[in-house]
């Protein structure tokens, strides 16, 4: 009888463990599948912003190069025109034949009065068009611009919102749910926010003493400097934003709306300055980079194939052989070179420096001949035992172009008249490296506008009577200021456009174990058609963790459930303030941004650089780095990594300063911005900021309604 | 003498009492635990992996995209990258069943292949079979038709959209957009150009998925078909057995999961996707169209005729979507030059 009394006890037993084991692991999948699929939806959602800001960028690249179109078409066109004021060039008007007064010019006329008229004619509509298109295209990208930060606002909103539905939808009953997002969780998100917009306001060295003091207590010794280098992309001295907001003028207008909790954000504004001059010096570039053929160099030439002469001479004297080649080339026509480019009024040094970006044209036109000489010389010295030895004494290549002036023009188009050019100079200067005003590096009769072959014409353009004031900027004419300045755009922190990987998304999710029908369970399920639990305990959760009264191993689930917050030690006691709960079931999940270009590959077959001008960004799980579980164990405490965020703020709180914070620092400033460069003729400036900022106030106020408040919860 | 033959006697009576107990404990008892043990283990294990195939069906729509309404621009092509991957939801829901139902079980983990496709050998992994009467438990896993009651949120796997007011600000932007682009786009169109998508935001945002799996345990299976009790029931008639009994508490037999994602992050899926959603936003691209493309051509006579003519080469619309300018898998620095003042910015490459 007592064998099988015993025998039941343990069959018992086993029926329980079962039961609860089954309840626990059943309860346990379902809080990590709802905390992997909240966080790398946050993720997709952080990905779809970076690809937004990649899409919308490159149409505002795009858009920057149709103004500069509209510039070189009506540069081209002026050129054309001015052809029958290069006419009168000195040399054309000296007679040249009987009858008296036959010059070049009255033997060109009936040439160059029919350029002269066709370019007077199509002058107007395209300086028309000019006056029009920069400024709503302008308009145009500084929306795009307001669109990418309403955007990112809307993101965070709806990381926000969304990781809420996906925990319901994860739930075994919508109606009764079970799972919750502790406070810690709301810190995490905040600390992605930061990163990714305010690298600045987190401290690596305060980051390394806290984790430090956290490693030395620990037995595990892990390296502080490894775990920061991890959670900090490998970043151990200034920390990058992963996005950069770059708007002219960004320094004075964050410092304009830095007040209260966003006075915290962007303490730096000179940094935040300096990295919008290194932004637009590389949007300038990108604007270069990808003008169309026509824009970036409209080189042509008329004349005979070009001749090439070749003179090779080998010496050999004794233990010197000496080997000497001549080429030279020959060619006579008439050439045309020009280009437009997105220029600053001189280096762009400091914010201010920004708004003088403008597009300048220039378009010149000569015949004449050009001699092309290359000589190279060489030498080998050749001694027994010792053996061969030589180097290159001469490698020159020059040109003697011989070109007289047949047309030119310029154009520039500018926000304000005072970054126009003026002079000559300030455009360049002869020889200048090609690809500014046309030009190809590998083509020798195409040396772009400062070509030495033009350098009568260019010149002459400065000094003609018949083009009061030259054509490079004095007259009024060569200038329009419709152009209402660079856009606003998000940028690629530096030290992301190598790594490609964003800052961490990691999620906090919890259910309390009262909730889960183990047959401990002691207080009724509120999940309303599940069964009632047995209620069978072995003593009481303060005696788990007395080490005079048979601790119980955090690890036993068996007839009765444990959650590790019951410990007796103060880590314990924290968790218990920022998991909200005295039993919870806890899990913490991780998830990051990577960009991956798997369809393009750089010229010498690499990999392409991550940028925010290619949407290939994408989201995958990973693991939570070391510091986050500190964090979320209560080994680390946020305040004493992010200024301005405090250890007794609220969920609500946290979630408010980020939003608020971002609404007005980021949002706010574009649509400063933008207000700024408007002319606003018709008065919609003001009903389009009221608009803007009404949508970001109703996309934070949403968020902000929907957080339960955990104020009570919160440690003192 | 006598006591001795009594205290015998009585001792024979003892170990036959205690057999006799032992007997009916293990009938009564222990044979109902040996059934009721794995019979709990089964349902566990038939939760559990309804639980992995509910996030799989999820999670498997952030691989195989269904194409929603951008049927035209992710196309599948011969260059395996440009390729999207695509599959409909029954193909998806008989690639979950073969993974987790059918073959040998979880034992092995199963590459994913084309064969995933198939609907498998369709015999079902013996372990979910009942102790006594050696059927199958396993009636089929189902995914939800309806929309959730409590969620009003889709039980299918049909695409949502974005469930975040502050998407909704996008759909707002769009649609008014469209008032002003759609009679632009039908002049264009009869100029030889236009762009449907013009000035929209024309990501998919039906891509947020709340599928419902619901596998059913066919309690007809067991032993007793699933309708009697573990006692004598009210006319004094003995049940089948345990397993019958389990299922005397009302309990449907159903194993309900459910699972969410957000399945697409909006990255480029293919290069003409990508140049597709750059144009959107580029108006210059409404003069690439066969009127422009007439004058361009005239205009070239000034520049010596077609062939020779720099504006020739002029493009409207021209949206570049070639990589940044990198090399070694870094951005390359940028360079400045111009007049004495510089101001001119380029990449050295």
């Amino acid at each position: 009888m007592v064998f099988s009394l015993l025998f039941l006890a343990v069959a018992v037993m086993t029926l329980l463990i079962l039961y609860n084991q089954g309840q626990l692991v059943k309860n346990r999948i379902q809080l990590e599948n709802a905390a992997d699929a909240a966080v790398y939806s946050q993720a997709k959602l952080a990905a779809r912003n970076l690809n937004f800001a990649a899409y919308t960028n490159r149409a505002m690249v795009a858009n920057e190069v149709s103004i500069g179109q509209m510039v070189a078409l009506l540069s081209w066109v002026k050129h054309y025109k001015n052809v029958g004021a290069f006419s009168f060039f000195p040399l054309y008007t000296i007679p040249i034949a009987p009858p008296s007064p036959t010059t070049l010019q009255s033997i060109m006329a009936p040439i160059t009065s029919v350029y002269t008229n066709l370019g007077t004619a199509l002058e107007p509509p395209l300086r028309k068009v000019n006056t029009v298109w920069p400024t709503a295209i302008s308009y145009f990208n500084g929306a795009l611009g307001i669109f990418q930060k309403v955007f990112a606002l809307s993101t965070l909103e709806a990381e926000i919102e969304l990781n809420l539905k996906i925990v319901e939808d994860h739930e075994f009953s919508a109606e009764n749910p079970e799972m919750y997002t502790p406070v810690v969780g709301w810190y995490f998100f905040v600390q992605n926010t930061l990163l990714t917009y305010f690298g600045e306001n987190i401290s690596p060295d305060n980051l390394y003493s806290s984790v430090s003091g956290a490693v030395d207590s620990n037995s595990d010794n892990a390296d502080g400097h490894d775990m920061v280098g991890d959670f900090l992309g490998g970043q151990l001295g200034t920390i990058d934003n992963m996005i950069n907001d770059n708007t002219s003028g960004v320094s004075r207008k964050k410092a304009n709306n830095a007040n209260g909790r966003d006075g915290n954000m962007n303490a730096d504004e000179e940094d935040s300055g300096d990295a919008a001059v290194d932004g637009y010096k590389r949007f300038a570039a990108i604007v270069n980079n990808n003008r169309e053929a026509f824009t970036r160099d409209r080189h042509w030439d008329l004349g005979p194939p070009r001749v090439t002469f070749s003179f090779p001479l080998n010496l050999d004297i004794g233990i010197i052989k000496l080997t000497i080649k001549l080429d030279l080339g020959f060619w006579a026509g008439i050439k045309n070179d020009g280009g437009t480019a997105y220029v600053s009024h001189g280096s762009i040094e400091e914010d201010k420096d920004i708004a003088s970006l403008g597009w300048s044209s220039l378009d010149v036109t000569s015949f004449g001949i050009q001699i092309d000489i290359g000589l190279f010389v060489s030498f080998e010295v050749c001694l027994p035992v010792i053996g061969c030895n030589g180097g290159t004494i001469i490698d020159v290549e020059f040109s003697l172009p011989i070109g007289l002036p047949l047309a030119g023009a310029s154009h520039q188009l500018v926000s304000d008249k005072k970054y126009a050019k003026r002079v000559l100079p300030e455009w360049g200067y002869p020889m200048m490296p090609p690809d500014v005003y046309g030009g190809n590096m590998t083509d020798v009769l195409n040396q772009g506008s400062f070509d030495l072959f033009h350098v009568l014409a260019l010149g002459w353009g400065s000094i003609a009577p018949q083009l009061p004031g030259g054509m490079f900027g004095v007259n009024p004419i060569d200038v329009t200021d419709s152009y209402s300045g660079p856009p606003s755009f998000f940028s690629l922190g530096n030290s992301f456009q190598e790594s490609g990987v964003g800052y961490e998304f990691v999620i906090a999710l919890a259910k309390t174990m009262d909730e889960i029908e183990t047959t401990d369970k002691s207080l009724p399920s509120n999940s309303g058609s599940s069964p009632s639990s047995f209620n069978i305990n072995t003593g009481t959760s303060d005696d788990w963790d007395d080490p005079d009264n048979n601790p119980v191993s955090y690890t036993r689930f068996d007839v009765e459930s444990h959650s590790r917050v019951e410990g007796a030690d103060i880590s314990a006691d924290y968790q218990e303030f920022v998991w909200n709960d005295e039993r919870p079931m806890m899990t913490v999940s991780a998830a990051e941004t990577y960009f991956a270009n798997p369809m393009q590959q750089n010229s010498d077959g690499s990999d392409v650089a991550p940028s925010l001008f290619s949407p290939f960004w994408d989201a995958r799980l990973k693991e939570p780095s070391a510091i986050s579980m500190l964090i979320a164990t209560g080994e680390i405490k946020w305040s004493e990594i992010f200024d301005g965020l405090s250890d007794n703020a609220s969920a609500s709180d946290i979630i408010d300063w980020v939003l608020q914070g971002i609404a007005t620092r980021v949002v706010d400033v574009g649509v400063d911005t933008l207000a700024d460069q408007l002319d606003d003729p018709l008065g919609i400036g003001d009903p389009i900021k009221d608009e803007i900022k009404n949508v970001a106030s109703q996309a934070t106020d949403a968020a902000i309604d929907q957080l339960p408040d955990f104020d009570s919860y919160m440690p003192q | 003498m006598m006591i001795k033959h009594i205290t015998f006697r009585l001792y024979s009576l003892q170990s036959g009492q205690a057999m006799t107990e032992f007997v009916v404990s293990v009938s009564f008892i222990f044979l109902s635990l040996f059934i009721a043990v794995p019979m709990f283990g089964k349902l566990m294990d038939l939760q559990s992996q309804t639980q992995q195939a509910a996030r799989y069906v999820a999670w498997e729509r952030t691989v195989w995209f269904d194409q929603g309404e951008a049927t035209d621009e992710s196309v599948i092509s011969s260059a395996y990258w440009e390729s999207v991957a695509i599959r409909s939801d029954e193909v998806l829901m008989e690639t979950m069943t073969s993974r987790f139902f059918e073959g040998t079980g979880p034992g092995g983990l199963k590459a994913i292949s084309e064969e995933d496709t198939s609907s498998g050998d369709g015999e079902i992994n013996p372990i979910w079979t009942y102790v006594q009467s050696k059927k199958t438990m396993y009636g089929g896993t189902t995914i939800g038709s309806d929309k959730d009651m409590e969620t009003g949120r889709n039980t299918s796997l049909d695409g949502q959209l974005t469930p975040a007011i502050g998407y909704e600000i996008v759909d707002v932007i769009n649609d008014g957009v469209k008032v002003i682009a759609d009679p632009i786009n039908q002049f264009l169109g009869a100029l030889g150009g236009s762009n449907d998508d013009f000035m929209t935001f024309a990501y998919e945002t039906e891509n947020y998925y709340s599928p419902v799996i619901t596998t059913q345990i066919i309690k007809e299976n067991s032993h007793g078909g699933g309708n009697g009790v573990w006692d004598r029931d009210a006319n004094g008639t003995w049940g089948s057995g345990i397993e019958d009994a389990l299922f005397s508490t009302g309990w449907d037999g159903t194993l309900t999961v459910r699972a969410a994602i957000l399945a697409d992050g909006w990255n480029t899926q293919s290069l003409a996707h990508y140049q597709e959603r750059a144009n959107d936003f580029v108006p210059s691209t409404l003069f690439a169209n066969d009127l422009f493309d007439v004058a361009i051509t005239v205009a070239s006579i000034l520049d010596g005729g077609p062939g020779n003519s720099a504006v020739e080469k002029l493009e409207f619309g021209a949206v570049g979507i070639e990589p940044m300018p990198s090399a070694g898998g870094k951005p390359l620095d940028v360079s400045e030059t111009g007049g004495i003042d510089g101001g001119f910015y380029y990449y050295d490459d």
